[in-house]
C-alpha cells in the first residue's frame, strides 16, 4: 500500500461520493431547479472520471499536441512515448455540448410549466395532475 | 421528526460510506476498467502515433493536435450527429417560446437610461477583445488548442455582456435579428455538408481528409507554398464556428424577448 | 516526483464536494447557483491539472457563462424561495 495507491483511492471515493449526492439530488428533491442544477454537477463528475482513466502515470507526461512542425526523430520519440490519451477527451468535448443542449431546453420547458400550472414543486404538480387544486 | 426517521437515515449514511470505500478498492485494483498506469489504451496510442507522422503517411492526418483530427478526421460521425443533436433541441425550443414579432417596430425605444458611462463603456471594450479571442481559438484549431466548439461557446458570451450592460434594443439595432442568426447557421450546415460529401466524386468516402490506398481521391492540400492548412480540417472548423455561435445566440434572443411569464414574477 | 498532480486533484474534488452539499442543502435558489459555479471553478482546475485543454477551453465558456444565466433566467421567471 504505497502512498500512489492511497492518493488514488481518496480521489475514487470523494469522486464517486459526489456523484452520489448528485443522484440523490435529482431523485429526491421536490423543485425543478434543484433537479437541473444536480444534473449539471452529475455530468461533471462523468467527465471528470472519464479523463483520469486516461491519464498516464510518468514524472513528465505531455498534453497530446506535438510542439513542432517539422520534428526530428528525438522529439517524435519523446512524444510519443509520454503524452496522455487523446481519445476520451474527443468523447468528453461532444458530452459536454450535448448536455448544454439538454439544459436549455429543460429550462424553456420549467418555464412553461409555470406559466399553465403555477408552481414547480413536484408533489403539487402531481396532486394538480391529478384531478385537484393547489 | 420522530426517532425511527432519524435512525434509520443514520444507517443509510453509514452504509453508503462502507459501499464507496468498498468500490473505490475495486477500482484501484482494475475490477471495474481500467486505472491511470504507464502504458495507455492501445486505440490512443495508435492516434498519437499517427496523427502528424511525417515518417510514415500511410493512416496520417494533417495536423500536430490530436484531439481536433479525431473529432473531424477518425471519428467524424460521431460530431456529425452531435451537431444535429444541438439543432434538434433548439428547434424545440423555439417551439416552447414562440410568439409574433414585427421587428421592425421593435427598436424604437431610447437605450440612453441605465447604467452608469463607465459600465457601458467597459462592456463594449471587454466585447470586442472576447469576439477576437473567439476568432481566434476558432481558425487556428488544428495547431494549437481550441476548434469549432471553444470558438462558438466564446463568441457567444459578446453579445450577452452587451445585453446586461446596455439593453436588448443595442443588440437588435447592431444587428442580431432572429431570421438574419437563422440564415448564418443555415450556411455554416451547408459549408459542413459540401465538404463531408465532396469526396463522393472521386469514389472515396464521406468526410475522408488525405489520400487512402484504396480510393483515387487525392485528398485536400496541406501544404499550399508557405502556407500551411491543415487539410479538412480548417473548413470544418469555420463551418462548426458559424453553426454553434449563431445556435447560442438564437437562445439568448429567444429568452430576453420571446419568452414571458403570466403568473407573477419573482422579486 | 509522481504524485504531486494526484495530489492537486485530491484537494480539488474535496473542495467539489464540500461546495456540492452546501448547493443542494440551501433553500435561497440563486446561493444554491453561485456555489454550483464554484464547484464548476474546481472541475476546471481539475481539467487543467490532468492536461486537457481542448476540454478546458469549452468547458470555461460553458460552465461560467452560459448555465448560471440560464437558471437565473428560470429563477426570475418563476419563484426565488423554496418552500419546505
Amino acid at each position: 500500500m504505497n502512498i500512489t495507491n492511497i492518493l488514488l483511492m481518496y480521489i475514487y471515493l470523494i469522486v464517486f461520493a459526489t456523484g452520489g449526492l448528485a443522484v440523490y439530488g435529482i431523485i429526491s428533491k421536490n423543485n425543478l431547479i434543484k433537479k437541473i442544477i444536480a444534473l449539471t454537477i452529475f455530468g461533471d463528475v462523468v467527465n471528470s472520471l472519464i479523463i483520469f482513466i486516461g491519464y498516464r502515470l510518468v514524472p513528465k507526461p505531455l498534453p497530446p499536441i506535438l510542439p513542432s512542425l517539422n520534428p526530428d526523430k528525438a522529439l517524435y520519440k519523446l512524444y510519443v512515448t509520454s503524452s496522455v490519451d487523446p481519445l476520451p477527451q474527443a468523447l468528453v468535448i461532444t458530452a459536454i455540448v450535448i448536455n448544454v443542449a439538454v439544459v436549455a431546453f429543460l429550462v424553456f420547458l420549467v418555464v412553461r410549466i409555470y406559466n399553465s400550472y403555477g408552481s414547480i414543486e413536484y408533489d403539487e404538480l402531481v396532486r394538480i395532475d391529478r384531478g385537484g387544486s393547489t | 421528526m420522530n426517532r425511527r426517521n432519524t435512525l434509520s437515515g443514520s444507517i443509510v449514511f453509514v452504509l453508503s460510506i462502507v459501499l464507496f470505500i468498498m468500490l473505490s478498492y475495486i477500482a484501484i485494483t482494475g475490477g471495474i476498467g481500467k486505472h491511470p498506469s504507464e502504458k495507455i489504451n492501445c486505440l490512443g496510442q495508435f492516434f498519437v502515433n499517427n496523427s502528424y507522422n511525417i515518417f510514415n503517411k500511410t493512416f496520417w492526418a494533417g495536423s500536430p493536435e490530436a484531439v481536433t483530427s479525431i473529432l473531424w478526421d477518425y471519428r467524424g460521425f460521431d460530431t456529425i450527429f452531435e451537431t444535429t443533436v444541438l439543432f434538434i433541441s433548439i428547434a424545440g425550443a423555439l417551439v416552447l417560446a414562440y410568439k409574433k414579432i414585427n421587428w421592425d417596430k421593435l427598436i424604437t425605444p431610447l437605450f440612453d437610461k441605465g447604467l452608469t458611462l463607465i459600465v457601458k463603456t467597459s462592456v463594449k471594450i471587454i466585447s470586442a477583445i472576447v469576439i477576437l479571442l473567439s476568432l481566434n481559438l476558432a481558425l487556428r484549431g488544428y495547431i494549437s488548442p481550441g476548434g469549432g466548439f471553444a470558438g462558438g461557446s466564446a463568441y457567444s458570451i459578446a453579445p450577452l455582456l452587451l445585453i446586461s450592460g446596455l439593453s436588448i434594443y443595442y443588440i437588435i439595432r447592431l444587428g442580431y435579428k432572429l431570421h438574419k442568426m437563422i440564415n448564418i447557421r443555415t450556411i455554416g450546415l451547408l459549408g459542413l455538408s459540401i465538404v463531408s460529401l465532396t469526396p463522393l466524386l472521386w469514389f472515396g468516402y464521406i468526410l475522408q481528409n488525405q489520400p487512402k490506398p484504396s480510393t483515387t481521391f487525392p485528398g485536400y492540400p496541406v501544404y499550399i507554398g508557405p502556407l500551411y492548412l491543415g487539410g479538412s480540417l480548417i473548413y470544418l472548423n469555420i463551418s462548426e464556428f458559424l453553426v454553434v455561435s449563431t445556435e447560442f445566440i438564437i437562445i439568448f434572443l429567444a429568452m430576453f424577448l420571446l419568452l414571458k411569464s403570466t403568473k407573477g414574477e419573482a422579486e | 516526483m509522481i504524485e504531486f498532480p494526484l495530489l492537486l486533484i485530491a484537494y480539488f474534488s474535496t473542495l467539489g464536494l464540500v461546495f456540492t452539499y452546501f448547493a443542494l442543502k440551501d433553500k435561497d435558489l440563486i446561493k444554491a447557483i453561485i456555489f454550483s459555479t464554484i464547484q464548476s471553478i474546481s472541475y476546471a482546475l481539475i481539467y487543467g491539472t490532468l492536461l486537457a485543454p481542448d476540454i478546458l477551453l469549452v468547458y470555461l465558456a460553458v460552465g461560467f457563462g452560459i448555465y448560471p444565466i440560464l437558471l437565473l433566467y428560470a429563477v426570475s421567471k418563476t419563484r426565488r424561495y423554496e418552500k419546505k
